[in-house]
């Protein structure tokens, strides 16, 4: 259905079309529109529809009903090509005039175009919801497809959608209106500028507390070209502003010099102003100089000739050693210069004068020099420390080595001093081994201090030692072990002998007593049962000494029961 | 006030008119037409007695603006300290009418002046003007430290004379060249001033670097200490001095530059409150979202899951 909804689209708007053409200067209301559509329809009854835009919504639906058929006919009309734009004019002004219900814009009788025409000029200059420019759009777009003929079954989902059509012109209207209040209504301007999105740049400088910030939106920024706002000073930037407190020759020769270059008028942005002409005049006009030269006895200044290279202008070191570098080399061409003009550099050591930081701030910053100096030192000893508690198990480790190591080697010294003895020669064989070794070591020379400052032993000490022996492990030394005693002699049998022979002379014993030995046992057992309360122990029992007249007491006791 | 401009535009009229007269005596040239050979004539002939006079009467009118803060009020301290010839003038109270120090400029004799002015307590600007005829240069001043601080362990003379060290980047751009110009202006102190000192043991030394001037003032050690080897150390104050404005005027007149670059400092802190601002908002709208998916992403349990759920028991019975 391409072809309807064109239609449905069209049909309302051609007669808009018709009305700027024919009226010339009349300018159709969105109202209107929708009446004309009606207006033309043979034989149709007053135009209902009010012409009223915006109050129009208010309308009652029965009006509509009332106005279906007309609306159908005059679709049909359009369609088939009956309808007339010429005739539309008078005959709806006709109809206008006839018109007493509606509300017209113009609802006089006449018929005259040009009365009419003024009259509507009138009408527009009173009217405050003219919007000429919006119908002629919409005529535009929509003035296309006319003459095209569709099936009258269709016709009435036409006119649906022309009255829909209508309807939403209405709606429109009514927007329009909105808009025109909401226009009217002072613009609220949004104060809040919290969801601004902000570009870094890293333009702005913040210090360096938060420097790696900056960097890092300046990497981002790298990324991103900049606009342009910034004018470069290209020479053809160059311009010359009047500038007021010129003199007239310098006027003249600005003037001059814009001759020379040939300007192109440039839009000054607020933000960046560039007059290098001005800014070079300005500098020739205040520039002390005598004879064209600076004479730099009075001026000092030095300036380099090479750029100050800082790669990383953020780094606190590097920017100040390049600063140092740099002006220290400017610091000796001072110096060259001075010696050529005889200027004395030194002062000499007699001349005293105020300085700039009084003795007072100078002893303040020798002071805090001096802690900071003890800071560090205390925090590299602290550092010392800890590093040492980290390492110190493997010393302790490593020296119990060395000392292991130095004992083995003595006692295998010791074993060969004895080996000599052994075999024959005394003391003169210990005596050249210990020499020999000495003078090895003393050839090394690394550890021959070392075995310098151990004491020597004495004669005496010497003598002790052979005895009693020295070194080596001192606890359980005096306990036996199975060499001390002999091992082939003991024996474990023997040794408890005694014992056994006891329990022997025991077993005999409890033979001796007779056949009621066992009786007595119980009856033993019998006679401690109140006392022990219940509990037995049997173990303590055989332990005592059963004497024979206690026995013979027990047994009598025991009898007597019975 | 404008008198008194009017009258010294007089001046140098004359002056001016002087030396080309006396070109035109000494090298006979009369060509009216062509001006700006004449001058560049004028600039070759000698003349000691009379041009010396420019370098050395230099005064240098320092002065603040009401609400300094109190390290940028050492700051000035500093500068009169190492510009022997400054003078110190009460604090401005209007901050509107600037043109007006070019008046009191006059009334101290002085033909340089440096104004501190601060803002909100906190930011500090520094105009340095040569009065009344401009031009004046307008920063932006950040990274201060003086002389009070104890990092810098050097010490100078006071008065002694300066040598000033310039980066070779100042005689690039135009602007830079008139900023060279003024600074060395200021802070060279002439010959032969009354409280200057005969030797030579500090530098003034001026960088430009990531479009900005650093500021660094560094004392020439003995040769005792180290005969071979100049040794220098730090003595203060720093500073880096941004540029934001260059007028033709003197605290007034015409703007030759302004600095497209330069963010006020106002505008940077609006920027990172904003910055903040949106952290805040970004950080409550993730949070809805989520909480929205976890909502979204909530599988009503059913029934045999809610089958010992005593609650739900209770419900249905």
């Amino acid at each position: 259905m391409p072809t309807q909804k064109n239609i449905k689209k069209s049909a309302p708007i051609k007669t808009t079309t018709t009305t700027t053409t024919t009226t010339a200067a009349v300018v159709p209301k969105k109202g209107s529109a929708v009446k004309q559509v009606v207006a033309p329809a043979p034989g149709a009854a007053k135009t209902t529809v009010s012409s009223k835009r915006g109050r129009t919504t208010a309308e009652p639906p029965k009006k509509r009903s009332k106005n279906d058929e007309e609306l159908k006919n005059m679709l049909q009309d359009i369609i088939s090509g009956q309808y007339d734009p010429e005739d539309e004019e008078i005959e709806e002004d006709e109809d206008i005039s006839g018109d007493d219900d509606v509300n017209l814009d113009f609802d006089d009788d006449e018929d005259d175009d040009d009365e009419e025409l003024e009259e509507d000029d009138e009408e527009l200059e009173d009217d405050d919801e003219e919007l000429e420019g919006e119908e002629e759009e919409e005529d535009d777009e929509y003035g296309v497809d006319q003459d095209e003929e569709i099936d009258p079954d269709e016709l009435d989902d036409l006119y649906q959608d022309v009255y829909e059509e209508g309807e939403d012109d209405e709606d429109e209207d009514e927007d329009e209106e909105e808009d025109e209040e909401e226009i009217d209504a002072p613009i609220a301007i949004p104060t809040k500028k919290l969801t601004k999105e902000l570009n870094i740049t890293g333009k702005s400088f913040q210090g360096f507390a938060n420097v790696a910030d900056i960097l890092a939106a300046q990497k981002v920024a790298g990324k991103q070209k900049p606009a342009e706002m910034i004018r470069e000073m290209t020479e053809v930037d160059e311009l010359a502003l009047p500038t007021s407190d010129l003199s007239e020759n310098e006027e003249e020769e600005s003037a001059e010099k814009d001759q020379e270059i040939q300007q192109e008028p440039i839009d000054y942005n607020k933000h960046s102003v560039n007059d290098k002409v001005g800014l070079t005049q300005k500098l020739q006009d205040f520039k002390l100089m005598v004879g064209g030269k600076v004479p730099w006895v009075h001026t000092l200044t030095v300036t380099t000739k090479k750029q100050l290279e800082c790669p990383n202008i953020h780094d606190d070191f590097v920017r100040e050693m390049a600063f140092y570098k740099q002006t220290l080399d400017s610091v000796m061409v001072c110096e060259s210069l001075c010696k050529d003009f005889k200027l004395p550099v030194e002062r000499k050591p007699d001349y005293y004068a105020e300085m700039v930081k009084t003795d007072q701030q100078m002893y303040k910053i020798k002071a805090k020099l001096d802690e900071d100096k003890k800071r560090i030192e205390k925090a590299d000893l602290i550092r010392q420390k800890r590093q040492f508690k980290k390492i110190g198990k493997q010393v302790q480790v490593q020296k119990q080595q060395e000392r292991q190591k130095e004992k083995s080697s003595q006692l295998e010294a010791v074993k060969k001093w004895r080996k000599n003895r052994e075999k024959g020669n005394v003391s003169e064989d210990f005596s050249i081994d210990l020499i020999d070794e000495e003078a090895k070591k003393g050839n090394n020379g690394g550890n021959n201090k070392r075995k310098r400052d151990l004491p020597t032993k004495g004669k005496k000490r010497l003598a002790k030692d052979e005895k009693y022996g020295f070194g080596g492990k001192k606890k359980f030394a005096k306990s036996n072990t199975r060499e001390s005693t002999d091992a082939g002699s003991f024996s474990v049998k023997r040794n408890n002998s005694d014992l056994n022979n006891h329990y022997k002379e025991k077993a005999q014993q409890r033979k001796a007593a007779g056949g009621f030995g066992g009786k007595a046992g119980s009856g033993g057992k019998a006679g401690f049962g109140g006392k022990a309360g219940g509990k037995s122990r049997p173990a303590k029992m055989f332990k005592f000494k059963l004497n024979k007249t206690k026995l013979m007491i027990l047994i009598n006791n025991v009898m007597n029961l019975n | 006030m404008k008198e008194s401009i009017k009258r010294k535009i007089a001046e140098e009229d004359s002056k001016r008119e002087k030396n080309e007269n006396n070109n035109k005596s000494v090298k006979k040239q009369k060509n009216e037409n062509n001006k700006s050979t004449s001058r560049v004539a004028a600039a070759t002939t000698p003349q000691v007695k009379e041009d010396d006079s420019i370098f050395i009467k230099k005064r240098v009118l320092v002065m603040s603006t009401r609400g300094i803060s109190p390290k940028n009020r050492h700051l000035m301290g500093d500068l009169l300290d190492l510009i022997p010839h400054s003078k110190k003038e009460s604090k401005l109270d209007d901050r509107k009418s600037l043109s007006l120090i070019n008046e009191s400029c006059e009334m101290k004799s002085c033909n340089y002046a440096i104004l501190f002015d601060s803002r909100k307590h906190t930011d500090l600007y520094l105009w340095m003007a040569k009065t009344p005829l401009g031009p004046t240069i307008k920063f932006g001043v950040s990274n201060v430290h003086t002389l009070e601080e104890l990092q810098m362990t050097g010490n100078c003379l006071k008065g002694s004379r300066p040598f000033l060290h310039f980066d070779a980047t100042f005689d690039g751009q135009p602007h830079l060249q008139l900023a060279k110009e003024l600074l060395t202006q200021i802070f060279s102190t002439p010959k032969g001033h009354v409280k200057s000192k005969p030797f030579f043991d500090h530098v003034f030394a001026f960088f430009y670097q990531d479009g900005r001037i650093w500021f660094r003032n560094y004392q020439i050690s003995d040769h005792e200490f180290k005969k071979q080897e100049r040794l220098l150390t730090e003595i203060g104050p720093r500073m880096i001095l941004h540029i934001s404005k260059i007028f033709s005027g003197g605290f007034g007149g015409q703007v030759l530059y302004s600095n497209p670059e330069f963010v006020s400092p106002n505008d940077n802190r609006m920027n990172q409150k904003t910055l903040k601002a949106n952290k805040y908002v970004k950080k409550i709208q993730s949070r809805k979202v989520s909480e929205e998916r976890h909502n979204s992403a909530f599988i009503e349990p059913s029934e045999v899951e809610r089958l010992f759920d005593e609650d739900y028991h209770g419900l249905e019975q």
